[in-house]
């Protein structure tokens, strides 16, 4: 059951950063898709006030609360024109409005061609109903270490446009997460857009998540991966991000620096993701132990390296 | 095999379009006028004494109209079993699990209710919890009831044949053991309850229920009402699957609350609520040795189990028997020996589940058979067909066979997955994979005690002419019982599908013992059958008296009155009748007596025609101690191939294909069997694959919802084929008995069997995630 809140629909980005401003003291929560946070957001079934056991961990169990305080307002964006859609914005870069739809990602000829993993990720989100109501900006300000569009955004060195009343500002996405679900966005900020870099030519990207089913998941370990090739078919630079291997997203700069200059060879992408075994710090929880996480680490980034070269059209 | 118009078809069923169409009512689409919520404060400790209840605040927060503890209830137990009654309505004295119900609300609004929870405060003491079943088999491990010693709430010790004996007649004997996690049932819809008390003193609840009869027995029983002021009504339900076939708690506390307040009153569970309340698998620890002779013949099986059956007994009893007297069948195993222990632990209670007790067993012993054969270096499905029983055989825990279509359905499997060349040709990584299955249809005796009547039908000729209406207890819970009892009513009296009505699920419109242990279309359809023969014979009779012809000479076709010497002089009764129906539509104007004539005649002749229908099965079993446990009049089977792709770095199976083939004696609707078999491999392959509860250290559900819940997605579930056997039950209505439950049986060994082809690892640990088998993997590589 949902406690009670008060919904405020802005036509604007001005109006919506002044209401989230204006907010503040009352307590306010952005509300995008709401697939993460109108459930995070119901009332626990068991009261909070009754004592639990000696050895309970409040933050696990029946019910963990995600959200402390219900919020008394949520501030919904998606009367908000100018924050959904894809776009060349400038030479050299697309711009995703941070209300798009996972939906209108997957459906993106110019994402799918340019921004493979993050459409590939886009397509492991959660089922087509989840798809359809949830967006990257908001799968991205929830920071989930597994978050399926956000590890891509790390691959492919997006940069996150964050906007209050106070102005306006770029931070990378690698950046952003500071800790499951927590990240460098203030109360007053929201996030607008995300501009990714258009892959020069001879680059390619993809994104793979394991789970335990085939849909509706959260990755046990996820990786994305974005390689650029130099003319002579070498290997000029190497993004790799891992998700659900630490409290962020994060990026494996020992593998990528040790692909720079490589053939792009099987070999090479095998030794790369045993170097990434080195640059995660999972743990072992219900979804996964550690000692598979790692082992896994190694396997799906020397196939997201195998598969972003596939896709590289020479 | 007879020639039906509407039986053996795929005719739709009955409530298909307000099904697809939301049009139809479920419990949480009922409102009355006044009504009331219901909510429940559950334990949010696993093991505690209760030292105080404080409600006084949430009494007095506007809205609330009662707030109820187990003060406000009779101090009488209930349960399933009689003999283990051992639950009460609100938690007396403890709480014995993070869900037990201490407290309830019945307010205004759903907002008021749960809020008035916030003002409740209770006082605990911690006791010790206990979330092993072992450990808690141990000495001097905390006790959940003082009545169950070491926490064992039954035991069973059986010996069929004599193990001992034969044991040196074997050459190979096989120890293996496999372990399962506890499990939830996944239906669509959460259990919800609306009860009204009225100032009569009756009481009626609608509820999403399995068992309509069993729950108006336990309300009247703990609510101390009589019996025959108790109805209980199922609306529409969602799937049902084994844990809606007993009175739950919120069932009661949802009765106390109207009858407290005189007000009606609704609760509805959230999806948490299901994963506490649970019923659901038990966890099986199994441990098996088998010995078998070089040939192949099965000589002996000895088998113990210990069931992890959470905070109460619910259906444990009868769980823990059929995990040892399924395997009793579908092969000749004349030495079995089995000991079985029902332990309670600190966990959300399990009952019975699609396939009961019988489900994890048979896994293992289906597993462990494919280890023999390839001991043997003997082709699996030769080795059990080697063993397979026939009808007439008697198994040697005296369940007897009447048809058995078990060698049919087994070479059906072979030959259409082309087992053959598939077990030769396929590549590391891929797997092929069988397995057998047998099921109960219809347990053979009531949960209580009693001579009762398991299935009563009461069919009425509409007084208008021309409609049927069926009335029955059977409870559709979405597998389709409804459809079926149509399709038997139409086809007995010969007219068209839409011109029976059937209401059903009613505890007062006749006696049924409810929708579980695969009864249903053998039970309810029997009692239907014979309810139609009676109203049919009653309308011939009338035709009879009044065209002089013999009544052994007329029948009903097509929705007319045939007389096999020719045609019937009907001018005078036609005449009548279209007197009767000036400037109506439909009236016949030649060609024969039809069916809406003869009916109206009928009423005109006699008063309201009514048939009546029963069933009971015979006396069944043995006269050891526990031998009604696997009793049933008929016994199903099934035979299964699947078809599996394992990744070998990442653990990760797909199941490419399941071919399963089904013994239901006779299939009254096609595609309901097909549905009932699709439906089982689906659940079935989430049991082997991906279901799990998981608990934290202090016996809190790290995953009580559908996200973290793993069951088959649409992109999970392979193609199914699904082949229908049909061996013609000589106990069923037309030949039919069970698919509903039987069909899981062989799902989980037949995966497990295709991903040890695939990768030669086995597990003795479900469900097969890839993590668990990455782990044997990797354990294997370090082997070489």
């Amino acid at each position: 059951m949902l406690p009670q809140f008060d919904i405020i629909q802005p036509r604007s980005l001005d109006e919506a950063c002044e209401a989230l401003t204006k907010y503040q003291s009352a307590g306010v929560v952005v509300l995008a898709g709401g697939t993460d946070l109108l459930v995070d957001m119901r009332k626990p079934l068991i009261p909070e006030h009754l004592p639990r056991c000696k050895g309970c961990d409040p933050r696990t169990g029946t019910a963990p609360r995600k959200v402390n305080k219900p919020p008394s307002y949520l501030i919904a964006l998606s009367r908000i024109p100018e924050m959904s859609g894809i776009a060349v914005s400038e030479p050299g870069e697309i711009s995703i409005g941070a209300m798009t739809t996972i939906t209108d990602l997957c459906q993106s000829r110019i994402i799918r061609e340019k921004l493979t993993a993050l459409a590939q990720g886009a397509d492991n989100l959660g089922s087509p109903l989840v798809r359809n109501r949830g967006t990257i900006g908001g799968n991205i300000c929830n920071a989930r270490p597994a978050a399926d569009t956000f590890i891509p955004a790390v691959a492919l060195g997006a940069k996150l446009e964050l906007r209050s009343q106070r102005g306006l500002r770029l931070i990378p996405a690698q950046d952003f997460a500071v800790g499951p679900g927590k990240t460098v966005r203030e109360e007053d900020e929201i996030l607008t857009k995300i501009i990714f870099p258009v892959s020069a030519d001879r680059t390619g990207s993809s994104c793979i998540k394991l789970a335990n089913r085939k849909a509706l998941e959260i990755a046990v370990v996820s990786a994305a991966s974005l390689l650029t090739l130099d003319i002579k078919g070498k290997i000029s630079s190497a993004r790799i991000a891992l998700g659900a291997v630490a409290p962020t997203p994060i990026l494996t700069p020992k593998a990528a620096a040790f692909l720079s200059g490589k053939d792009p060879s099987d070999a090479n992408f095998l030794k790369a993701g045993e170097i990434a075994v080195s640059e995660c710090h999972p743990i072992s929880d219900h979804r996964g132990s550690l000692d598979y996480r790692r082992e896994m680490v190694s396997v799906l980034v020397s196939r997201s390296l195998a598969a972003a070269f596939a896709s590289i059209i020479v | 095999m007879k020639e039906y118009k509407i039986l053996n078809t795929r005719a739709p069923r009955v409530d298909a379009n307000d099904k697809v169409t939301g049009k139809a009512k479920y419990t949480d689409d009922l409102a009355m006028p006044g009504m009331l919520y219901g909510a429940i404060l559950h334990s949010p400790q696993a093991h505690a004494k209760i030292i105080s209840i404080d409600t006084t605040a949430a009494e007095n927060l506007t809205g609330v109209f009662a707030v109820i503890t187990h003060k406000d209830a009779h101090k009488v137990s209930f349960g399933v079993s009689p003999a283990r009654y051992d639950e009460y309505v609100l938690a007396r004295e403890k709480v014995r699990y993070v869900g037990d119900e201490i407290a309830a609300v019945a307010a205004a609004t759903p907002e008021v209710a749960r809020q008035a929870l916030d003002l409740i405060q209770v006082e605990f003491e911690e006791l010790d919890p206990v979330f092993d079943a072992r450990q808690a088999m141990a000495e001097g491990a905390p006790e959940l009831h003082e009545k169950y010693q070491q926490n064992i709430v039954q035991q069973v010790h059986w010996h069929f044949g004599d193990v001992e004996a034969v044991r040196q007649k074997a050459d190979i004997i096989r120890t293996d053991s496999l372990t399962s996690k506890m499990q939830d049932a996944a239906f669509m819809e959460p259990q919800c309850a609306l009860a009204n008390y009225d100032d009569r003193g009756y009481l009626t609840m609608y509820s999403s229920t399995q068992a309509p009869h069993y729950v108006q027995r336990t309300l009247a029983m703990a609510l101390r009402i009589p019996l025959h002021k108790v109805r209980v009504v199922k609306p529409a339900v969602g799937g049902g699957f084994g844990p809606k076939a007993s009175c739950s708690s919120m069932e009661l506390i949802t009765c106390l609350l109207a009858m407290k307040t005189g007000k009606p009153v609704k609760t509805t569970f959230d999806r948490e609520q299901v994963f506490l309340h649970s019923r659901a698998r038990h966890q099986f620890f199994h441990k098996m040795t088998t010995g078998v002779q070089k040939d192949g013949t099965l000589v002996f099986l000895e088998h113990e189990c210990t069931l992890d059956g959470g905070a109460y007994c619910s259906f444990g009893i009868a769980t823990v028997y059929y995990a040892g007297s399924l395997l009793g069948g579908p092969y000749r195993l004349e030495n079995m020996k089995y000991d079985g222990y029902r332990v309670v632990t600190n966990k959300p209670a399990c009952g019975a589940q699609r396939g009961h007790g019988a489900v994890i067993a048979r896994a293992l012993f289906e597993v462990q058979l494919d280890r023999i054969a390839e001991e043997l270096n003997m082709d699996p499905i030769e080795l059990r067909l080697k063993n397979v029983r026939e009808a007439g055989e008697t198994t040697c825990n005296e369940l007897y066979l009447s048809s058995f279509g078990m060698k049919e359905a087994l070479e059906a499997v072979r030959d259409s997955a082309a087992w053959k060349q598939k077990r030769k040709d396929q590549p590391r990584g891929k797997g092929i994979g069988a397995a057998c299955g047998f099921f109960v249809s219809g347990a053979g005796y009531p949960i209580y005690n009693s001579a009762t009547y398991h299935a009563t039908v009461i069919t009425k000729l509409s007084e208008v002419g021309g409609g049927v209406i069926v009335e029955s207890g059977a409870a559709d819970i979405g597998q389709g019982s409804d459809t079926m009892l149509a399709m038997i009513t139409a086809e007995v009296l010969g007219i068209p599908l839409d011109d029976v009505k059937v209401i059903s699920g009613d505890s007062d419109l006749a006696v049924d013992l409810g929708a579980y242990s695969s009864r249903t279309t053998l039970m309810a359809g029997a009692a239907a059958k014979e309810a139609a023969e009676s109203v049919k014979r009653q309308i011939l009779e009338v035709v009879a008296a009044k065209t002089g012809a013999a009544c052994d000479d007329l029948d009903i076709q097509d929705a007319e009155i045939v007389w096999s010497k020719g045609d019937l002089d009907i001018d005078q009764i036609r005449h009548d009748h279209r007197l009767e129906h000036r400037n109506f539509s439909g009236i016949p104007l030649s060609g024969r007596l039809t069916f809406g004539e003869a009916s109206r005649m009928a009423f005109l002749e006699r008063g309201s025609i009514v048939g009546t229908g029963k069933y009971k099965p015979p006396v069944l079993g043995g006269s050891f101690k526990g031998a009604a446990v696997g009793t049933s009049p008929a016994f199903g089977c099934s035979a299964q191939v699947a078809e599996v792709t394992v990744d070998l770095e990442t653990g990760e199976v797909t199941v490419n294909k399941i071919t399963g083939a089904h013994d239901c004696g006779f299939a009254i609707n096609r595609t309901q069997v097909e549905g009932q078999m699709e439906g089982s491999i689906m659940m079935g392959m989430g049991e082997a694959l991906m279901e799990e509860i998981k608990f934290d250290d202090c016996g809190r559900i790290l995953n009580a919802n559908l996200a973290e819940y793993k069951i088959p997605t649409s992109l999970d579930v392979p193609p199914l084929e699904a082949i229908i056997i049909e061996s013609n039950e000589p106990n069923g209505p037309f030949g039919a008995k069970e698919v509903g439950e039987g069909a899981i049986m062989p799902t989980i060994p037949a995966i497990l069997n295709a991903i040890y082809d695939a990768t030669n690892v086995r597990l003795d640990e479900l469900p097969a995630t890839p993590e668990r088998i990455r782990a044997a993997l990797r354990l294997k590589d370090k082997g070489k």
